[in-house]
C-alpha cells in the first residue's frame, strides 16, 4: 500500500485535500523520531520507512514497518501529544510542525522560570516526606516515599532547584496525578 | 474425610485450590469481600460467604472470623493458600481447637520454622549445613559487634520473625554496623511486632535454590526436587524454574537429602519448601523453611506430575502418602513467569485499574493460572500478582523457545504487566546458559524490559497516523446547512 | 491583470506597495521571537484561499506614517466552510498598538459580524494603546468593548491571545466568550511587571504575572492553553465546530457519530467498588459521548468541576460534571464561577446541557465564606434555573444537600433527572447526619464507634439512595449505567425543540 496514497485518499477521503505543506516531526523530548516530509516518512537517520497501516478500531492500529508487523494502541491524543503502547511498552510523542519544532527548541533554552509540579505516578499513601520547604534539591533526588500495593516507591525530583511548596504530609492518601510538591 | 473446604484466600490460588477440590468431589466455600465484590475467584466457589458488609477489615487476615465462619457453616477444613495467614500458627491452632482440619503443617511446626532463629537451630541439629552465624538472637549492638568481629564482614542482620526481604540489612563494613543493626531491628519491630535479630555471614554471589517437600502424618517424607528462584527484585521473586539449571546431580541429591532430613527431624507433614543459598563454590547453606504451599509450586507439579494441593488434602485427611520417592522423577523442565500488574518502564510501580482485555494462547505447553479475566479490576489493596504463566517441555531449551512464543501471544490491555521484563530475560545470555545468581537483574540484564527492533519508530508512526486522522477531522468541510428551529425562534424573538 | 491604462497602473502599484510592506524581514521579526506573523496565523485558521481582507489600505489617524493597515488586518473568510469575521493584530506594524483607526477597523468587522450573524474571532498581539494618540486610542478601546457587549450572547466571540495584551487591552478578551492562550507567547495583565515593581516593589516576571499557565490554572481567565500557535489555531477551529454561528441557529450536526466500542465494557467498572474512593469523571464522560468528541473547556482551572463540549449522536451538548478526583468533587467559588459562565454560554447559544453529578457538598471554611461562596454558589444556581435549553442531570454517586439542589435538580427546572443505582441522595452525608440525628444514642452508647458504624450503614441503606427520590418523583428514573448513552440520546431528541417563556423584563439580577 502506497503511504502517499493512504494519506491522500484514506485519511484524505474525509477532506478535499489534506494540508501537509510543511514537514511534520514526531518528537520525543525534543528529539525527532520520525519525520513526514512530502508524503514520505523517514527515521532519525533519514532512512525512508516503508509503511502500511491498518486500523482495527478507533484506538488500535496494526502497522507494517519495513516488512515487520507491529500492533499498537493509542492511549490518548491530546492537542499534539500522543501516547502509544506497543508490545506492552508505553511511548509518548509530540507531533510538531517545522515551525513549532524549532520554537520548542528555542523555548527549551529560554524557559525555566516557572515552578514545576511533581505529581503522584500512582495512587497510594505517603509514608515519608524527605525534604523541607525551601530546601535545595538535585535532579534525581528522592523527595518522598509513597506506598502502594504493599510496595514502597520513591518519588524523585525531576529538576535541580528549590522546594517551593509541599502539598501533602506523611500519612496522606493520594490519587494518581495528584500534585505532591512544587519545585523551581 | 474432608468433604468441604473454606478457602481463606483470593485470586489465582483460590481458583487453583478449588479446581483440585472439585476434582476430588469436595465442596468449596470462598469469601465475597467489600474490596473485590466482582472478583473472578468467586465464580469458582460452590458457595460464597458474603462478608462485604464489613468495609473495614481484611477477612483474609482475621483468624477469629475465618474460624467462626468455618464453624458456623459446618465446614470440614480450611485451606489458607499462600501469604495472608498461611504461616500464622494461631490460625492453625484455632482450627484445631474448634475441630476444623487445617490443611497445612502442625501449628507447632509453623511456629518453630517461622522463627528463623529456631529454624536455624533445628537445621544445625539435623546436620544440615547453615550459614555461619550467631547462635540465636543477638540482643544488643554490643553483642552484635563482638560476634561480627569474630566472623568478619560482610554480614547480614536478619529479623527472626522476618520474611519477604523485610527486617534485613546487609553490612559491608564495621562503620555501618550500628546503623544497620538498628534499622533492621526497628523495621522488624514495626512490621512483625518482634525486633529480635540474629546475624549471619553474607554470601556474596548466592543462588537461591529451594526444595519442595511433602510429608504425611505417619512420618513419611518425600522430596519433589528443586526450584531455582534467583531472579528476584528487592527480594521478590519474578521468575522460577524447575529443575535448577545450574545445579549438578550431586548437589541436587545433597540438597534434597538435607531437606528430607530436616522434615524427619521436625516431624514435618503437609507441603513445604526448604530454602537454601548456594555459593560460588557450590556449598549450600540452609536459609529458611516455608511451611505452606508456595506461589511457584506449579513448576514442580509440571516436572513431576504430582498435584501438590491434592496431596495436601490427603495428608490432612490423615492418609498415608500415596506416592513414594521412587515414583517421583524429573520429567522435563518448566519455567514460571509471574505476570504482575506493574509498569516496568516506570520502575515496576504497581499498575492498578481495569483489565480491559486479557487473553493467553491455548498451548499445550502452557499452564495459565489467572486470577483475572477481561473486564475485572485489579484492586490496589492487595499484591500485584495477576496470573502465573507456567511453560513446560522436555528440555530447558524447548521451554525457552516456547516461552518466547507464548509471551508474545499473551495480550493484555488496560494495565501494564511484567511481560516485557520477561521477554528481556529470555534474551539475556547468562539466563540462557543457566548460570545466574541473585544479582541477575542488576548485573546481567542489558535493560529492564524488552524492546523489539523498530518498535520505537513503529510507535512514532502510529502516533503520526492518529494525529493525522485527528487533524483531518478538524479540517473537514461540513456539508449541509445549519439547523434552525422555528419553535425556538418564536420564543426568542417574541 | 495587465492593462496599461493609468487607473489600472496606479491600482497595481498600490498593491505592490502593500505586498512590500509584508515582505523583507517582516516574517523574520516575529519568528525570531518564536511567534507567527498575523498573515501566517490567518492562513492556518481559515480555509485555504478563503480570506478576504478589507480596509487593507487604511492609514493611521492624522495620516501619519507610510504604513498601511494601522497595525491590524481585518476581513472575513471561512472556517471549515462556515463564514467568520476576524481581526488579527499585527505586532510588526507599530507594535500592533491600538490607534483610533485601528480600533475603527475592528469595530467595523464587529458590526458586520453582528449584522450578519457570523462568529467573530480576534487574534490579539498588541503592545497596547498608542500613547501618541492619547484619548483617541482609549476611545477606540471603548468602542470595541461596546461592540463586544452588544454582540454578547448573539454571536460567538472568540479571543486568541498570541502576544501581549496589557492594560485596557485585556478587557475585550474578557468580554468575549472564550479565550485561548499559548505558553510563553501570550501575556495578559492589567498592570505590567514594571509598574508592579515601581508601586509595590515586587519583582515578578511576565510569565509569572500573566503568562498562559497562570491564567489557565490560577485565575481561570484562559479557557484553553496550548504549547504552540499552530495547534492553538487548530483548537479554535475545533471549538467552532461545536458552536452555532449565532444564537438563532443550532450547532451543526456531525454525520459521523461513532460510539466508543469499549464503552459497554468500561462504564460499569469506572466507579470504584468502595464508594469513598475517587475516580476520574472524565472516563465516564468519554464513555457517554460520541467517540473522541469530548472537548474540555477550562481544563486546568477549578479541576473539581469539569466543563466542556461533547456530541451525542452528532449533536453538540455542553457537559458540566463534578470531578471526584480533585477535592472530592466539592463545589467552591472557582468551580461555581467556571460552571456558571459555561452554563450561561450554552443557554445563550441553544446548546443543551448535561450534568453528571457526584458532589458531596460545598467546601467549608472561613476562606470560602469570607470570599462569598454564598454569592458565587448562587451564581451557578441562577444560571441553571434561568437556562431554557434542554437540561438533563444524571446523578452518578453523591448528591448531598445544597450542592444537590444547585446541580440542576428537578425542582430547579431540570427537564430529566436520572440516577445510577450507586447514587446517594440526601440532605447530608451519613457521617454528619448520624452525628446530628442520633446524637443522644451515640452519647449514651457503650461503644459509640461500633454503634456509629452500624447507624452509618443503616443510613446508607435506607436514606442515602436514589430510590426514595425516585419514589417521590424527584428523580425521573434510576437507570443502568450501560443504558446511559441510549437514554440520553433519546431524551435529548425529545427535548430538541424545547422552549420556555419568561416574563418580559430588562434583565434579571444574577449575583455577580
Amino acid at each position: 500500500m502506497d503511504y502517499e496514497k493512504h494519506l491522500k485518499v484514506d485519511i484524505g477521503s474525509m477532506v478535499k485535500e489534506i494540508k501537509i505543506e510543511q514537514a511534520l516531526y514526531v518528537v520525543d523530548e525534543n528529539k525527532p523520531v520520525v519525520k513526514l516530509d512530502n508524503y514520505q516518512v523517514v527515521d532519525a537517520n533519514d532512512n525512508t520507512l516503508q509503511l502500511e497501516s491498518l486500523k482495527h478500531s478507533p484506538s488500535e492500529y496494526e502497522l507494517t514497518l519495513n516488512g515487520k508487523k507491529y500492533t499498537g494502541e493509542v492511549l490518548s491524543l491530546k492537542q499534539n501529544v500522543c501516547t502509544v503502547v506497543v508490545n506492552g511498552n508505553t511511548y509518548k510523542f509530540n507531533i510538531e510542525t517545522e515551525k513549532s519544532f524549532s520554537r520548542q527548541k528555542f523555548l527549551a533554552t529560554v524557559n525555566s522560570q516557572l515552578s514545576m509540579n511533581v505529581s503522584a505516578p500512582l495512587p497510594g499513601t505517603i509514608t515519608s516526606v524527605l525534604v523541607d520547604k525551601g530546601q535545595k534539591v538535585e535532579k534525581g533526588e528522592p523527595l518522598m516515599e509513597l506506598e502502594a500495593m504493599k510496595m514502597q516507591n520513591e518519588i524523585l525530583c525531576p529538576i535541580s532547584g528549590e522546594v517551593r511548596d509541599i502539598k501533602v504530609k506523611e500519612g496522606d492518601s493520594v490519587l494518581k496525578d495528584q500534585i505532591l510538591i512544587e519545585v523551581k | 474425610m474432608i468433604k468441604s473446604i473454606l478457602i481463606a484466600n483470593r485470586s489465582e490460588i483460590a481458583i487453583r485450590i478449588s479446581k483440585t477440590a472439585k476434582r476430588l468431589g469436595i465442596k468449596t466455600y470462598m469469601f465475597l469481600t467489600h474490596q473485590e465484590p466482582n472478583a473472578l475467584y468467586l465464580e469458582h466457589a460452590d458457595e460464597v460467604i458474603d462478608v462485604s458488609a464489613d468495609t473495614f477489615t481484611n477477612i483474609f487476615m482475621d483468624v477469629e472470623k475465618i474460624v467462626n465462619y468455618a464453624s458456623e457453616y459446618k465446614i470440614d477444613a480450611v485451606h489458607p493458600g499462600y501469604g495472608f495467614l498461611s504461616e500464622n500458627p494461631y490460625l492453625a491452632k484455632s482450627c484445631e481447637d474448634k475441630g476444623i482440619t487445617f490443611i497445612g503443617p502442625s501449628y507447632l511446626n509453623i511456629e518453630k520454622m517461622g522463627n528463623k532463629g529456631i529454624a536455624r537451630q533445628l537445621a544445625i541439629q539435623s546436620k544440615v549445613p547453615v550459614v555461619p552465624g550467631s547462635d540465636g538472637i543477638v540482643a544488643s549492638f554490643k553483642e552484635a559487634k563482638e560476634f561480627v568481629d569474630s566472623i568478619g564482614y560482610p554480614v547480614i542482620v536478619k529479623a527472626v520473625a522476618g520474611g519477604g526481604g523485610k527486617g534485613m540489612r546487609i553490612v559491608q563494613k564495621a562503620s555501618e554496623l550500628q546503623k544497620m543493626y538498628n534499622a533492621a531491628s526497628n523495621e522488624a519491630q514495626t512490621i512483625f511486632g518482634n525486633g529480635a535479630v540474629f546475624i549471619e555471614r553474607y554470601i556474596q554471589k548466592p543462588r537461591h535454590i529451594e526444595v519442595q517437600v511433602l510429608g504425611d502424618q505417619h512420618g513419611n517424607v518425600v522430596h519433589l526436587f528443586d526450584r531455582e528462584c534467583s531472579i528476584q527484585r528487592k527480594h521478590q521473586k519474578l521468575m522460577e524454574e524447575a529443575p535448577s539449571p545450574g545445579v549438578s546431580d550431586e548437589l541436587r541429591a545433597e540438597l534434597c537429602k538435607d531437606a528430607v532430613n530436616l522434615c524427619h527431624a521436625t516431624g514435618y507433614y503437609s507441603a513445604g519448601t526448604v530454602e537454601f543459598l548456594v555459593d560460588e563454590n557450590n556449598h549450600h547453606y540452609f536459609m529458611e523453611m516455608n511451611t505452606r504451599i508456595q506461589v511457584e509450586h506449579p513448576v514442580t507439579e509440571a516436572i513431576t506430575g504430582v498435584d501438590l494441593v491434592e496431596q495436601q488434602i490427603k495428608v490432612a485427611n490423615g492418609e498415608k502418602l500415596s506416592i513414594c520417592q521412587d515414583d517421583i522423577k524429573i520429567q522435563g523442565s518448566a519455567i514460571e513467569f509471574r505476570v504482575n500488574a506493574e509498569d516496568v518502564q516506570a520502575g515496576f510501580i504497581p499498575s492498578s485499574g481495569i483489565i480491559q482485555y486479557l487473553e493467553a494462547p491455548a498451548d499445550e505447553s502452557l499452564r495459565f493460572d489467572s486470577g483475572f479475566v477481561s473486564g475485572k479490576i485489579v484492586p490496589a489493596c492487595y499484591d500485584s500478582l495477576i496470573a502465573k504463566a507456567i511453560v513446560f517441555a522436555p528440555t530447558r531449551d524447548e521451554v525457552i523457545a516456547k516461552s518466547k512464543k507464548i509471551l508474545n501471544a499473551i495480550t493484555v490491555r488496560g494495565i501494564k504487566t511484567t511481560i516485557p521484563f520477561f521477554k528481556e530475560v529470555l534474551t539475556t545470555p547468562s539466563f540462557l546458559k543457566g548460570h545466574y545468581y541473585t544479582n541477575f537483574i542488576e548485573k546481567d540484564m542489558k535493560q529492564l524490559y524488552f524492546k523489539e527492533d523498530g518498535e520505537y519508530e513503529a510507535a512514532a508512526c502510529i502516533a503520526l497516523e492518529a494525529y493525522l486522522e485527528e487533524r483531518a477531522k478538524l479540517e473537514t468541510v461540513e456539508e449541509g446547512q445549519a439547523e434552525t428551529s422555528p419553535w425556538i425562534m418564536k420564543s426568542i424573538l417574541k | 491583470m495587465i492593462d496599461n491604462r493609468k487607473a489600472y497602473k496606479e491600482f497595481v502599484a498600490r498593491k505592490e506597495k502593500l505586498k512590500e510592506q509584508y515582505s523583507g524581514d517582516y516574517s523574520e521579526r516575529q519568528h525570531k521571537k518564536g511567534k507567527l506573523t498575523a498573515r501566517e496565523r490567518i492562513e492556518i485558521l481559515l480555509d485555504e484561499g478563503s480570506f478576504h481582507e478589507i480596509d487593507a489600505f487604511v492609514k493611521s489617524a492624522g495620516g501619519k506614517g507610510d504604513k498601511y493597515g494601522d497595525g491590524v488586518i481585518t476581513g472575513y473568510g471561512t472556517v471549515n466552510g462556515r463564514q467568520v469575521m476576524l481581526f488579527a493584530q499585527d505586532f510588526n506594524i507599530m507594535g500592533g498598538s491600538l490607534g483610533y483607526v485601528h480600533a475603527q477597523k475592528i469595530q467595523k468587522v464587529q458590526g458586520m459580524a453582528l449584522k450578519m450573524g457570523h462568529p467573530i474571532i480576534g487574534l490579539i498581539d498588541s503592545g497596547g494603546a498608542r500613547i501618541q494618540e492619547g484619548v483617541a486610542s482609549l476611545a477606540g478601546y471603548a468602542g470595541i468593548f461596546h461592540h463586544n457587549v452588544k454582540a454578547s450572547g448573539i454571536i460567538p466571540q472568540i479571543s486568541v491571545i498570541l502576544g501581549p495584551a496589557a492594560g485596557g487591552a485585556v478587557y475585550s478578551p474578557a468580554l468575549t466568550d472564550f479565550r485561548f492562550m499559548v505558553k510563553s507567547t501570550s501575556h495578559m495583565f492589567v498592570t505590567g511587571p514594571s509598574v508592579v515593581k515601581e508601586v509595590l516593589n515586587e519583582d515578578v516576571s511576565f510569565e509569572e504575572l500573566g503568562g498562559a499557565q497562570v491564567h489557565a490554572s490560577k485565575s481561570g481567565v484562559a479557557d484553553f492553553i496550548y504549547n504552540d500557535e499552530e495547534h492553538c489555531l487548530l483548537g479554535v477551529k475545533k471549538l467552532l465546530s461545536y458552536l452555532p454561528s449565532n444564537h438563532l441557529e443550532h450547532a451543526p450536526k456531525k454525520k459521523q457519530n461513532v460510539e466508543d466500542p469499549s464503552f459497554q465494557e468500561k462504564i460499569s467498572y469506572i466507579l470504584p467498588e468502595d464508594p469513598s474512593k475517587p475516580y476520574d469523571m472524565n472516563d465516564i464522560v468519554n464513555c457517554i459521548v460520541d467517540h473522541g468528541s469530548y472537548f474540555e473547556v477550562g481544563e486546568n482551572f477549578a479541576g473539581n468541576i469539569i466543563t466542556g463540549f461533547g456530541r451525542l449522536d452528532g449533536a453538540t451538548i455542553g457537559i458540566i460534571a463534578n470531578q471526584p478526583k480533585i477535592m472530592a468533587g466539592t463545589l467552591d467559588i472557582s468551580a461555581s464561577r467556571k460552571a456558571a459562565r459555561f452554563v450561561r454560554f450554552c443557554d445563550a447559544f441553544n446548546i443543551p446541557v448535561l450534568v453528571l453529578e457526584d458532589v458531596p457538598g460545598f467546601i467549608p471554611g472561613t476562606n470560602q465564606e469570607h470570599d462569598a461562596i454564598i454569592l458565587h454558589g448562587a451564581k451557578l444556581l441562577y444560571a441553571f434555573a434561568e437556562a431554557t435549553v434542554p437540561k438533563i442531570t444524571v446523578i452518578i454517586r453523591k448528591a448531598y444537600g445544597g450542592a444537590y439542589i444547585v446541580m440542576n435538580s428537578k425542582n430547579m427546572g431540570g427537564d430529566f433527572n436520572f440516577a445510577w443505582p450507586t447514587a446517594e441522595v440526601a440532605v447530608m452525608g451519613p457521617d454528619g447526619a448520624i452525628k446530628i440525628l442520633n446524637h443522644k444514642e451515640l452519647q449514651a452508647a457503650e461503644d459509640p464507634e461500633a454503634l456509629k458504624k452500624e447507624l452509618v450503614a443503616k443510613y446508607k441503606d435506607e436514606i442515602a439512595n436514589p430510590f426514595i427520590a425516585e419514589e417521590k418523583g424527584f428523580i425521573d428514573e434510576v437507570i443502568e449505567p450501560e443504558k446511559t448513552r441510549e437514554v440520553l440520546i433519546g431524551a435529548f431528541n425529545l427535548l430538541k425543540h424545547k422552549t420556555e417563556q419568561s416574563l418580559p423584563r430588562k434583565h434579571g439580577n444574577i449575583p455577580l
